[in-house]
C-alpha cells in the first residue's frame, strides 16, 4: 500500500468515522477502522456492530492498493496535531508509515481478515428522499428521545412513511416530539421502524451539503442510507412505540401566542434559579400575561413576566424547564403557541409547519 | 372431704418464684452484686466454680447487717429498701422486691457472713433448700459475704437446664459487665475455678471503666456527649460510624444506673445514626440515662430490664438528638489510610470472652489465665478483631477511612477540582486533598431530598406523557400496590394496570435520571427485602436510599464541570451529610503531612 492523500480531507473523514467507534468495546478489533485503497481512492470502514459506515475518500495519489486495520484514536492523533497539507502512508512489513509535515509515524497495523464484514448498499430496494427533509426529520426529533437506557424503543426514533408522507416521532415519556414531510413515494413504500439515537445521530454527519438528495433502503432489521461519500446502516430497535396521535392533546383549555426568542428567553431566566432535584418552573396564564416563576431549596426564587393574548380560561401549570427550551429551540418559527389541556395532562407547542410538540407536566405537591 | 386447694408452703413458694427470677448462676450474681451496691461497697470479690452452678460467692466491704436483719432476709419479700407502696414508685436502688435471696437461698446451700462496722462479731447464717440455721455469731471483716453453692440441687428440672460451663460464664461474666459499667468507682475481682478472669480497680470515670471493660482501642475512638433536658439528662460515649458492628451486642442502655432493654429507645438510638450507617449495621454506643425515679417504672418485669417511661416521647428525643449532635459535631479530618498504615480494628466483648475462654479451657495445664496487663487495672489485653467481627462493607475494595466533611472553603477554592478516572473528583482544600466517592455524594443528595418530600408532604412530580406499564408477577404486584398510598407521598404514582401489571403515572422529578421501570423494580426490591416489617416513616427511608442509589450517578458516568461543582457545593452546605444512605464515607482526606511523611519530606 503506498498513497498521498489531503490531510484535512482525510481528517474530516476519520472524525465520522471514528464518531462510530465505541469509546469502551468488548472486542478491541472494533477499536480500529478498516482502510481499503484501490486505485480510484480510499474507503475507510468502522463499526460498532449497532452501526457500521464506511466512508470514501479521495485521494492524490495511489501507487500501490492495500487493504489494513489501524486504530482509530492514534490515526485521529495524529491528522490533528501534525503539520502540513499532503500525508503519505507507505506499508512497511506489518505496519504503515505515515508522513506528515515534520513528523513521520509507524503504526502497528492488524489483520484485516479479523474485522466483521461491513454491510453494503442493496440500490434495488431504495427509495430516495431530498437531504433536507430528512436532516429535518432527523434534528427535529432525535433529541427528544430517552437518555438513560432502558426502554429501548424510546432510545429510539420511529420512522414511518406512508404514501406521500415521511414522519419521525421520539419520545422519552415525558415529551414527544413528532415532525413530518412530504415526499415523492412512487413504489408506494410503507414502513414504521425504531432507529437508535447513535444511527440517526451517525446519518446526520454524513449529510454533507455536497448531496442533495440520499437514498434509503428499510430492512427487517437494519435500515441503510447512501449519500454522495458514504453509506451507512443501522440495526433497528424492537419494541412497541406509543401511538404519536394518542398523546397529542386534542382538546385544550387555553392556547397563547409568543414571540419564540422572548419565550426562550424567559424559560432560561426562570430556570436559573432552579437545580437538579427541583427543575421545574410554574407558568401562570392570566389574562393578558404569563408569568414565570421558579423556586428551589439552597437556591432561589425567580419570576419572569411575558405579555401575551391567552385564550381560554386561566390556568398555573409547571414544567420542566428544560423539555420546553429543547422543545422550542429547534422550531423554525418566529411566533409560536402553547396550548395546555390542564394541570396534570400534556401541553403542546405548535409553530412550526408539519412539527408537533408534546410535554407533559410537572405537578406540585405540598403537605 | 378434705379441701383439695390448700395454700402452698413458702418454701415450695419460694421455690417457684425462684425458677421467675433465678434461672441461672448468672442471675445469683446479679442479685448479690445488686445487693453489694446497695451496702454501698467499693470493692467486690467475686469466685466462681464450674460456671458458677458449683460455687457463686460475693464478698464485699460494704456496711453489712445486724444479726437481726440477717434473720430477716432470707425470708420473703423481706427488704430493706420499701416500706409502703408508694415507695415502690420511688425506687432508686437495686433490689427492691425482697425475693431475691429467699429465692436463692430455697434453691441452693446458702451461707451469708456479714458485720458491721460498729459490731464487734458478726453473724453467719446457713440456708439450706429453704431450711435456715442460724445466724451464728462468727467473725470476719466488715461487710457481708454471701456464698451459693451448688445451685438447683433440690430442683432437678432446672438444673437440666443449666448450660455449658463456658456459656454459663459468659453470661456471669455479662452480669458483671453491665453491674460495673454504670460503677465506675467500684472495684472487683472475678476468679473462676480459682483462676483470676477480671479485676479492675476503681476509674476516674466512665470511659476508664469502658476500656477497662472493653479494652483501650474500642473506647479511644468512642465520642463522649452529655445532654440535659430538664430533668432527664443522657451522658453517653458512642461509636463513631465507622465502628458499626453487625450487631447490638455493643449497645448497652442505662437508665438510672439499671441496665435495661427499651425498643423505643433502641429506635431512637437507630434513628440517630440514620443515614450515616447501614440500616443492617449496629452502632457502639453506652448510653447512660437518668430520670427521677418517680418518673419511670421499673417494677414491669422481675428481671427488672424493662421499665415503663411517664414520658417516653421525651426521653427519646433526648436520646436522639444528643446522640445526632454528638455525631454531627464529630466532622474532624481523619486520612486516608496510606500503605502499611493498617488501622488496627477495636477489640470487641465477644472475642475477649473469646480469648479468655480458649485459655481457661484449654487442655493444656501452662496456660496463665492472668496476663500482662494492658493498662494498671485490667488483666486482660484485647485482641485485634477477626475480620467476621467487624461489620463489611457493601460496596468492595473501599478502605472504611472516616468520612471528612467538605467545608464552603474547600469546596470553593478558585473551583480546583478535577474528575479521575470518571469517579472520583480530587479537590484541593486547605489541609490537603480530599476524594470524592461522585456516586456516594450523589446518592446522599437524592437521599436527603428524597427524605425531605416525604416528611415535608411536598414535592414535584413529573407526570408520565406515556405511563410505564411494568410486569411484575403477582406477588410483587400485591407487595407494590399495598404500600401504594405511602409512595405516593414519595411522587410515585403507581395504579394496577390489569393482570399482574402495573402502571406508573409518575415519577418524583428527583429522580428522572431512573426510568420509571427501574424505579419500579427497585422499590421493589425494597420491599421485599424489609418492606412488611416498616412503619411509613421506616419505609421511606429505606425507599429513599434504594432509589437514591439507584437514580445517582455511577462509577465511570463522566460529569460536566458544572454538575460537579453544584455537587460540592452542596456538600459544603451540608457537612453533616458525611456518609451515603448506606454508610459508605462521601470523601476521604489526605492530609499535606501524611504527604510529607510518604515522600520522606519530613522525619
Amino acid at each position: 500500500m503506498k498513497f498521498r492523500g489531503k490531510r484535512q480531507s482525510l481528517l474530516e473523514a476519520l472524525t465520522i468515522v471514528g464518531s462510530v467507534v465505541a469509546p469502551r468495546s468488548i472486542k478491541p478489533i472494533l477499536q480500529n477502522l478498516r482502510l481499503v485503497v484501490d486505485p480510484g481512492g480510499a474507503t475507510l470502514l468502522a463499526t460498532d456492530l449497532e452501526v457500521a459506515i464506511r466512508y470514501r475518500v479521495e485521494l492524490i495519489e495511489v501507487e500501490e492498493g492495500g487493504d489494513v486495520l489501524l486504530p482509530v484514536q492514534r490515526l485521529l492523533g495524529i491528522f490533528r496535531e501534525a503539520d502540513g497539507e499532503e500525508v503519505t502512508f507507505a506499508s512497511d512489513d506489518r505496519a504503515l508509515r505515515i508522513s506528515c509535515g515534520k513528523g513521520s509515524f509507524k503504526v502497528l497495523a492488524e489483520d484485516p481478515d479479523e474485522f466483521p464484514v461491513v454491510p453494503s448498499f442493496d440500490d434495488e430496494k431504495a427509495f430516495v428522499l431530498d437531504k433536507d427533509p430528512f436532516r429535518l426529520l432527523i434534528r427535529k426529533t432525535t433529541f427528544a428521545t430517552a437518555r438513560e437506557k432502558t426502554r429501548y424503543a424510546f432510545n429510539g426514533v420511529r420512522f414511518e412513511v406512508e404514501g406521500d408522507t415521511a414522519r419521525m416521532v421520539a419520545t422519552d415519556g415525558k415529551r414527544m416530539a413528532v415532525k413530518s414531510v412530504g415526499i415523492d413515494n412512487p413504489q408506494d413504500i410503507k414502513a414504521g421502524h425504531i432507529i437508535p439515537t447513535k444511527g440517526l445521530q451517525t446519518f446526520d454527519k454524513v449529510l454533507t451539503d455536497s448531496d442533495e438528495q440520499v437514498r434509503i433502503n428499510l430492512e427487517d432489521r437494519q435500515v441503510m442510507i447512501r449519500t454522495g461519500c458514504a453509506e451507512v446502516s443501522s440495526r433497528l430497535v424492537e419494541g412497541s412505540f406509543p401511538r404519536y396521535d394518542a398523546v397529542i392533546p386534542k382538546n385544550t383549555v387555553l392556547s397563547a401566542p409568543f414571540e419564540k426568542q422572548a419565550l426562550l428567553s424567559a424559560l432560561k431566566q426562570a430556570a436559573i434559579l432552579t437545580n437538579d432535584e427541583s427543575r421545574s418552573v410554574r407558568l401562570s396564564f392570566s389574562e393578558g400575561k404569563l408569568v414565570l416563576t421558579s423556586r428551589a431549596m439552597d437556591v432561589g426564587e425567580a419570576r419572569v413576566e411575558l405579555e401575551t393574548e391567552i385564550e381560554g380560561e386561566a390556568i398555573d401549570v409547571a414544567f420542566n424547564p428544560d423539555f420546553l427550551v429543547e422543545g422550542i429551540k429547534v422550531m423554525d418559527a418566529e411566533r409560536l403557541k402553547i396550548s395546555v389541556s390542564g394541570k396534570d395532562t400534556p401541553a403542546r407547542i405548535d409553530g412550526e409547519e408539519d412539527f408537533v410538540y408534546v410535554v407533559m407536566p410537572v405537578t406540585l405537591r405540598s403537605g | 372431704m378434705a379441701s383439695l386447694i390448700r395454700v402452698l408452703p413458702e418454701e415450695i413458694a419460694n421455690r417457684i418464684a425462684a425458677g421467675e427470677v433465678i434461672e441461672r448462676p448468672a442471675a445469683v450474681l446479679k442479685e448479690l452484686v445488686e445487693n453489694a451496691f446497695d451496702a454501698d461497697a467499693t470493692h467486690l470479690e467475686i469466685d466462681l466454680e464450674a460456671g458458677g452452678t458449683r460455687l457463686v460467692r460475693v464478698r464485699d466491704d460494704g456496711h453489712g447487717m445486724s444479726t437481726d436483719d440477717l434473720a430477716l432476709c432470707v425470708q420473703s419479700h423481706a427488704t430493706s429498701k420499701i416500706a409502703s407502696i408508694d415507695d415502690l414508685f420511688r425506687v432508686a436502688s437495686f433490689g427492691f422486691r425482697g425475693e431475691a435471696l429467699p429465692s436463692i437461698a430455697s434453691v441452693s446451700e446458702t451461707t451469708i457472713l456479714s458485720r458491721r462496722a460498729e459490731d464487734e462479731v458478726g453473724a453467719r447464717l446457713q440456708c439450706r433448700g429453704g431450711e435456715i440455721e442460724g445466724p451464728v455469731p462468727a467473725g470476719g471483716p466488715v461487710g457481708t459475704t454471701v456464698e451459693v453453692r451448688n445451685l438447683f440441687f433440690n430442683v432437678p428440672a432446672r438444673r437440666k437446664f443449666l448450660k455449658a460451663e463456658r456459656t454459663e460464664l459468659s453470661q456471669a461474666l455479662e452480669v458483671v459487665t453491665r453491674l460495673l459499667l454504670p460503677e465506675p468507682d467500684v472495684g472487683v475481682r472475678v476468679s473462676h475455678n480459682g483462676k483470676r478472669v477480671l479485676e479492675i480497680a476503681p476509674d476516674r470515670d466512665l470511659r476508664g471503666r469502658v476500656g477497662a471493660l472493653f479494652g483501650r482501642r474500642l473506647v479511644e475512638p468512642l465520642l463522649e456527649t452529655e445532654v440535659q433536658d430538664g430533668d432527664i439528662s443522657m451522658h453517653a460515649l458512642i461509636g463513631p460510624p465507622s465502628l458499626a458492628r453487625t450487631n447490638t451486642r455493643q449497645q448497652y442502655l442505662f437508665l438510672n444506673g439499671r441496665y435495661i432493654k427499651d425498643r423505643s429507645l433502641s429506635f431512637a438510638i437507630k434513628d440517630a445514626y440514620r443515614g450515616l450507617i447501614m440500616p443492617k449495621e449496629h452502632p457502639v454506643t453506652f448510653l447512660f440515662i437518668q430520670v427521677n425515679p418517680g418518673d419511670v417504672d421499673v417494677n414491669v418485669h422481675p428481671t427488672k430490664t424493662e421499665v415503663r417511661f411517664r414520658d417516653k416521647d421525651r426521653v427519646f428525643g433526648l436520646v436522639r438528638r444528643g446522640v445526632r449532635a454528638r455525631l454531627l459535631e464529630d466532622g474532624a479530618d481523619r486520612p486516608l489510610k496510606m500503605g502499611s498504615q493498617q488501622a488496627g480494628a477495636p477489640a470487641t466483648r465477644a472475642t475477649m470472652l473469646a480469648d479468655l475462654e480458649r485459655e481457661l479451657f484449654s487442655d493444656s495445664p501452662t496456660g496463665s489465665p492472668a496476663r500482662e496487663a494492658d493498662g494498671p487495672s485490667v488483666t486482660f489485653v484485647p485482641t485485634a478483631v477477626p475480620d467476621d467481627q467487624v461489620s463489611t462493607n457493601p460496596c468492595k475494595g473501599h478502605a472504611r477511612a472516616r468520612p471528612v466533611p467538605l467545608t464552603e472553603a474547600d469546596a470553593g477554592m478558585s473551583g480546583r477540582f478535577i474528575q479521575i478516572h470518571r469517579s472520583y473528583i480530587v479537590v484541593e482544600s486547605s489541609e490537603g486533598l480530599r476524594i470524592v466517592d461522585q456516586h456516594a455524594l450523589h446518592e446522599r443528595r437524592l437521599y436527603e431530598e428524597l427524605l425531605r418530600r416525604f416528611e415535608s408532604a411536598e414535592g414535584e412530580d413529573q407526570r408520565l406523557l406515556v405511563p410505564e406499564v411494568v410486569d411484575l408477577g403477582a406477588a410483587d404486584q400485591a407487595l407494590l400496590l399495598d404500600k401504594s398510598d405511602d409512595l405516593k407521598a414519595l411522587g410515585i404514582e403507581v395504579e394496577p394496570f390489569g393482570g399482574t401489571s402495573v402502571c406508573v403515572q409518575s415519577v418524583p422529578l428527583a429522580l428522572s435520571r431512573l426510568s420509571p421501570e427501574d424505579l419500579v423494580l427497585g422499590l421493589v426490591a425494597t420491599l421485599q427485602e424489609e418492606g412488611a416489617k416498616l412503619d411509613r416513616r421506616e419505609l421511606c427511608s429505606e425507599v429513599a436510599a434504594g432509589l437514591a442509589c439507584r437514580a445517582a450517578v455511577k462509577f465511570n458516568d463522566s460529569l460536566p464541570d458544572d454538575e460537579i461543582a453544584a455537587l460540592l457545593a452542596w456538600s459544603a452546605r451540608n457537612p453533616d451529610a458525611r456518609n451515603c444512605p448506606h454508610g459508605r464515607p462521601v470523601a476521604v482526606s489526605v492530609d499535606l503531612r501524611e504527604l510529607e511523611n510518604q515522600f520522606q519530606r519530613k522525619k
